[in-house]
């Protein structure tokens, strides 16, 4: 046998651990590039929740301050979470009690930390129906749901590290990657599937290595503990030691003297002034004490995930504390920045989704390109060989079958009664047991029927989601409109987008994949060489 | 801004397509161009193309601009494709529309 060639060893490399880790990469993309709409989703999910008018920083502060001082005079922090960019529409306050000495009397204060929502116009606590929300379904994408925290980032690394292996060894066989920059021929079965997983790579792959290097960034330290050891020593307080250096963290110490919290909206509209920005958080240390220092923070169009910062001593005067921002801590907030997007505006949060959306598509196509080489061999043969039909059906019930399975936990979020206790983890769960039972369902179904009848169920609960919106809630698609709420609205549309394109999917997979009917599969399968 | 880095960059993309013979015969049937004409082609995209993240930049500045600039590039590639497969006239008829109101958009 002729040795391989270096191209042909990238491919063969290429080919398999793509489609060995392709299917939990496109669950973590597919979850990921939702996260990009949380917040949208989020609004989506708890329709009830008064649209808020909008609200000086000053005014927001008093509420805030005005609810934690009765509520919590005795918290070790407050945290006052401002609303002012689409990251953050509403007025959350957070407090959290020290570990040790938390209020044992009070009913209230027997969770040890704890947020609420504040309505603006009233000051009071806004409650919502119970649910993940989009925060749940973006945190899956790094926390994936049901297995141990370090397991899952050990797992989470494994993927990214092959992610990035098969984003690199896919650009070296790319064979004509200026040739074929623009091209896409459809109509013409596997070629057309390469065009297709070819074109939406190269079209985002600046997108796909920063997000794929970036997420290996988020755990460095876990993936790779022996950074340290060379001149911090061997050992996990070594380790800590070398952690603490970079992000300093230090330790305010409560000095058991009275002193009233100040006016933080005074100090708010300071700092505003100040950095002509938007104010986004108020962080109160041992509030009520002489020890407390305030820490404000402010909004700062940069990819850097850290924006302006300023702290104050119990009286509201200046302290001369910067944030750390030497070159490693700088280079660490600029990637996680450039990976979360936070800083986006509408355009660029609609490319954000744009990108994510290619790269879940890169991947799908690169497991269809898989099965479609294979395809016309396999089903030639009397029998076709069981490691195929593994792809083929997992390809069905994982690429067609997620999607209708989010479908359903947005689905499960308009149907399942407010008032239901635990109603947040029955819609998680209609996630998994819906996905696990359309992958049983794809194991059992002849091939060709799953493709098309998937794509139908998916089509079918995104069209049904507007109706049920229209059914169950007040604060449906018109709702929105008249009122405003881009938010609502966007997902509203999303989802009739999402519609649209399962139906041309299915429509394409009658036209190309003929139902078997009455014909065996061997003869589906001339039938489809015939019209491709 | 970001609408002029968008047009910048689609015109590019036609005017590479147009340089490539086998995007030139999708687009001008039964019309060929010689060297000359070609890299005068690649030499206007080049132009267009490195002109599209000079003016990101100045709008928002390097990490935003050019994240911004990456962004429409991913969009424009992926058009321009679709439409070769299916409405290869139309990027044509969009460039010689577009042309003109790249004097005026500024936003």
């Amino acid at each position: 046998m002729k040795p391989a060639t270096f191209r042909e060893t990238m491919g063969g490399l290429h080919t398999w651990t793509g489609l060995i880790f392709a299917w939990l990469l496109f669950f973590i993309f597919v979850t990921g590039t939702l996260g990009y709409v949380d917040t949208e989703l989020d609004r989506w999910m708890q329709p009830e929740l008064a649209t808020q008018p909008p609200i000086s920083a000053e005014e927001a502060t008093a509420l805030a301050q005005r609810y934690l001082q009765q509520h919590h005079p005795d918290a070790e922090e407050w945290f006052i979470s401002l609303p002012s960019t689409r990251n953050t529409p509403w007025l959350q306050v957070f407090w959290r009690y020290p570990k040790d000495r938390h209020n044992q009397e009070n009913s209230e204060h027997t969770r040890h930390r704890g947020r609420v929502r504040l309505d603006v116009t009233t000051g009071k606590v806004l409650q919502g129906r119970d649910t993940g929300g989009g925060q749940w379904l973006y945190k899956l994408h790094y926390k994936l749901a049901g297995i141990p925290r370090d397991a899952a980032k050990m797992l989470l690394g494994l993927f990214t590290m092959f992610m990035l292996l098969a984003l690199i060894t896919g650009v070296i066989i790319h064979r004509h990657i200026f040739h074929d920059f623009f091209s896409f021929r459809p109509g013409k079965r596997q070629r057309s599937w390469l065009d297709l997983h070819n074109l939406t790579s190269v079209a985002s792959l600046p997108f796909q290595l920063m997000i794929t290097y970036s997420g290996l960034i988020f755990f460095l330290i876990s993936y790779m503990p022996f950074i340290a050891v060379g001149s911090y020593g061997l050992g996990g307080d070594r380790l800590q030691a070398f952690i603490n250096e970079i992000f300093p963290r230090e330790q305010i110490e409560q000095q058991h003297q009275n002193q009233p919290v100040p006016d933080l909206s005074q100090l708010v509209a300071n700092a505003g002034q100040q950095w002509q920005q938007p104010v986004t958080t108020v962080e109160v240390h041992w509030p009520g004490d002489s020890g407390s220092e305030i820490h404000i923070g402010g909004y700062q169009p940069t990819i850097l995930r850290v924006g302006h910062y300023m702290a104050l001593d119990a009286s509201g005067l200046p302290l001369h504390k910067t944030l750390p921002d030497s070159a490693p801590v700088i280079f660490h907030q600029g990637i996680l920045g450039l990976h979360e997007g936070t800083f986006a505006g509408p355009v660029l949060r609609g490319f954000y989704l744009l990108s994510g959306l290619l790269g879940t598509l890169m991947i799908a196509s690169g497991l269809i390109l898989w099965a479609s080489k294979r395809r016309a061999r396999q089903l030639k043969q009397p029998q076709p060989d069981p490691g195929f039909m593994l792809v083929e059906r997992l390809n069905a019930g994982t690429l067609i079958g997620l999607p209708a399975a989010i479908g359903l936990y947005f689905a499960a979020n308009r149907l399942i009664p407010v008032a239901l206790e635990n109603r947040a983890e029955l819609e998680q769960s209609a996630l998994f047991i819906s996905w696990g039972l359309i992958l049983l369902y794809s194991a059992r179904r002849p091939i060709q029927c799953c493709w098309y009848e998937l794509s139908l169920l998916s089509a079918t609960i995104y069209a049904l989601l507007p109706l049920l919106s229209l059914i169950t809630v007040e604060q449906h698609l018109f709702w929105g409109l008249a009122n405003s709420d881009w938010a609502l609205v966007g997902v509203e549309l999303g989802f009739i987008a999402t519609t649209v394109s399962f139906t041309i999917i299915a429509r394409k997979l009658r036209q190309h994949w003929p139902q078997p009917g009455q014909r065996t599969p061997r003869k589906s399968a001339t039938s489809m060489e015939a019209t491709a | 801004m970001t609408a002029t880095v968008f047009l910048l960059s689609w015109q590019a993309c036609v005017l590479l397509c147009l340089a490539m013979p086998r995007h030139c015969m999708d687009m001008l049937p039964g019309r060929r161009l010689n060297r000359l004409q070609q890299r005068g082609l690649q030499l206007l995209a080049a132009l267009a193309l490195l002109s599209a993240p000079v003016l990101a930049i100045q709008a928002d500045g390097p990490g935003i601009g050019l994240a911004c600039w990456l962004g429409i590039l991913s969009l424009v590639i992926m058009a321009q494709a679709l439409l070769l497969a299916w409405r290869p006239k139309w990027s044509l008829w969009g460039l010689a529309g577009s042309l003109p109101l790249l004097t005026v958009v500024q936003f």
